[in-house]
């Protein structure tokens, strides 16, 4: 065995593990199956001896490898054979500890902008989530959705819009509380 | 450039915009601070806009899950450990062996990195010191809960405890402040903590302190009353406590850390004018003081005064009383010497042009940095 590779699997493994599983839960809301994903997506990269180092977006590489392994388990739990189908079994969901608050005040204020998040169309969801919680940019995105990269631009920015809409009172809620809670 | 008045939400969703606050692109921070610069009607909004964005980055965090990821790697490691004893049975000994080497590495490697992540330091927490930080180009002024007068300058950081009156009256300076401490009835000393181990001793009294972090020296300068300069050594023992007398000041040399004291002469000058003096080179060496009490206290009344300072000092000076950067790229000029007072909030380019007057200097200002260079001479 490789010494090297296999430090340089288990580092990649505990680096990413963490965004890897929100996301996973996030998408299909079942903490086995995700595990069990982790765990295989690693099992093979480790048994093809995939070699990181040509993997551009490394990150990206991940979440699509991961994605796509919980689209398989979904495949064989549900029994469908078309992808379309299953695709609507995913459905990101933002949940309260995505949002730090440091205080009871601010749980309102939290609940409002967790609502407006879960309130958007899934795409538009999902597309913010790894474009603004993850930080992938809009091309890696397009590869982890397997959508186009005009799509992600779109879905992205739609929502947007959408959140502007529903949360300048609360940004000015937020500034409120900037100003006069700092200490 | 473009000068559209964006609205706060604008600034906010403007994705070029936030990577300029989290400073994630050079590209951005540039096009933006030129941007806020050529705007100077929108710096309410953009404050309001920064401020926000960094809260919300602040308050951004991915859950951690480390018993469940310590869960997922050991039955991982368990998987491909059978399938290297299933695929390579012949050194299996061998490769078992370096695979626990291995593993108890990686897992060492991962504690600490797991450590550090799940418990913030102590530091963090402690939020027993109240801290006041003057930008630069600002100069601020506040009142302890003793009664004490501080006025603080540009680019300074002033740190107190928040049971200030319980324990002693101890305070910490980085930059420069000037102190009217108040005389207490039960005598409790009032102690300015400076770096090196310098520290100052008061009972009531007024005095400035310099001590800027980038500064080759430490000094202070007494105006009433009486205080101690004390010196301790890397075990806090104290190593010497000088008595600094009215119109005295005391210089501290990082560099050798000797403690030079002088006694201010009193100079009147209100016109600026340049010392073509012959001997430059030769007084460089030594520090001459003839500044008095006056001068070196004239900052807090709002005033920026030079009393015969070469140029690259003046330039300091600028650079903190404006919060600019200021580079003079000629030798020569850095070294001449020059005496000046403005006290009607002049701005540095009117002051540049008064120095234009009896030296020929030009400058050139872009993105918050002044370049001063010699007048090349045309006859």
């Amino acid at each position: 065995m490789d010494l090297n590779y296999h430090q340089l699997h288990s580092s990649i493994f505990k680096y990413h593990f963490d965004s890897l599983f929100n996301y996973g839960i996030k998408i299909c809301g079942d903490e086995e199956l995700v595990k069990d994903c982790i765990q295989e997506l690693f099992f093979r990269m480790w048994k093809n001896n995939i070699d990181f180092s040509t993997v551009t977006y490394l990150k990206a590489y991940l979440f699509k490898g991961l994605r796509r392994q919980i689209l398989n388990s979904l495949e064989l739990k549900y029994n469908r054979l078309d992808r379309t189908e299953v695709e609507d079994y995913i459905s990101l969901e933002f949940s309260p500890e995505d949002y730090f608050i440091k205080n009871q005040d601010e749980e309102e204020l939290r609940s409002q902008i967790l609502h407006a998040l879960n309130n958007l169309p899934p795409k538009q969801r999902e597309a913010i989530y790894l474009r603004y919680f993850e930080e992938l940019e809009y091309d890696e995105i397009a590869e982890i959705m397997h959508i186009n990269y005009q799509s992600v631009k779109n879905n992205v920015h739609r929502g947007l819009d959408t959140l502007r809409d529903s949360l300048s009172i609360i940004l000015f809620l937020q500034l409120f509380w900037i100003f006069f809670n700092k200490n | 450039m473009n000068t559209k008045n964006y609205l706060l939400d604008e600034f906010i969703l403007n994705e070029s915009f936030q990577r300029f606050v989290l400073n994630k692109s050079a590209e951005d921070v540039v096009y933006w601070e030129s941007w806020i610069a050529n705007n100077p009607d929108s710096s309410e909004t953009v404050t309001n806009a920064h401020e926000i964005i960094t809260f919300i980055a602040s308050r951004k965090v991915l859950p951690k899950n480390q018993l469940i990821s310590e869960q997922v790697y050991e039955r991982l490691q368990r998987q491909i450990h059978a399938e290297m004893a299933y695929a390579t049975k012949q050194s299996r000994k061998i490769n078992i062996h370096y695979y626990w080497y291995a593993a108890s590495i990686i897992i060492l490697i991962g504690l600490a990195f797991f450590y550090k992540h799940y418990f913030p330091s102590q530091s963090e927490l402690s939020g027993q010191y109240l801290e006041v930080t003057v930008l630069k180009g600002q100069r601020s002024q506040l009142l302890l809960p003793d009664g004490t007068q501080v006025w603080l300058n540009s680019g300074s950081i002033f740190k107190y405890p928040v049971n200030f009156l319980k324990q002693g009256r101890n305070v910490y300076i980085e930059g420069e402040a000037f102190f009217n401490v108040t005389h207490k009835k039960n005598n409790l000393p009032f102690i300015v903590h400076l770096k090196e181990k310098l520290s100052i001793k008061v009972l009531g009294t007024e005095f400035n302190v310099k001590s800027y972090a980038e500064d080759k020296i430490i000094e202070t300068t007494l105006v009433k009353g009486q205080i101690k300069l004390i010196k301790e050594d890397a075990s806090n023992k104290i190593i010497s406590e000088l008595n600094i007398k009215p119109n005295e000041k005391a210089i501290y040399q990082k560099r050798n850390k000797q403690i030079i004291i002088t006694s201010l002469i009193s100079v009147k000058e209100d016109k600026i004018r340049s010392t073509h003096s012959a001997n430059i080179e030769a007084s460089k060496a030594d520090i001459k003081e003839i500044d008095d009490v006056e001068i070196i206290t004239s900052w807090k009344n709002e005033e920026l005064v030079f009393q015969d300072e070469t140029f690259e000092d003046i330039g300091v000076k600028m650079e903190r009383w404006f919060g600019l950067k200021i580079t003079i790229t000629d030798e020569n000029l850095k070294k001449e010497r020059f005496t000046g007072k403005f006290a009607n909030k002049e701005t540095i380019y009117q002051i540049l042009d008064i120095f234009n007057r009896s030296e020929p200097i030009q400058y050139n200002s872009k993105n918050k940095e002044i370049i001063i260079s010699k007048k090349s001479k045309k006859h």
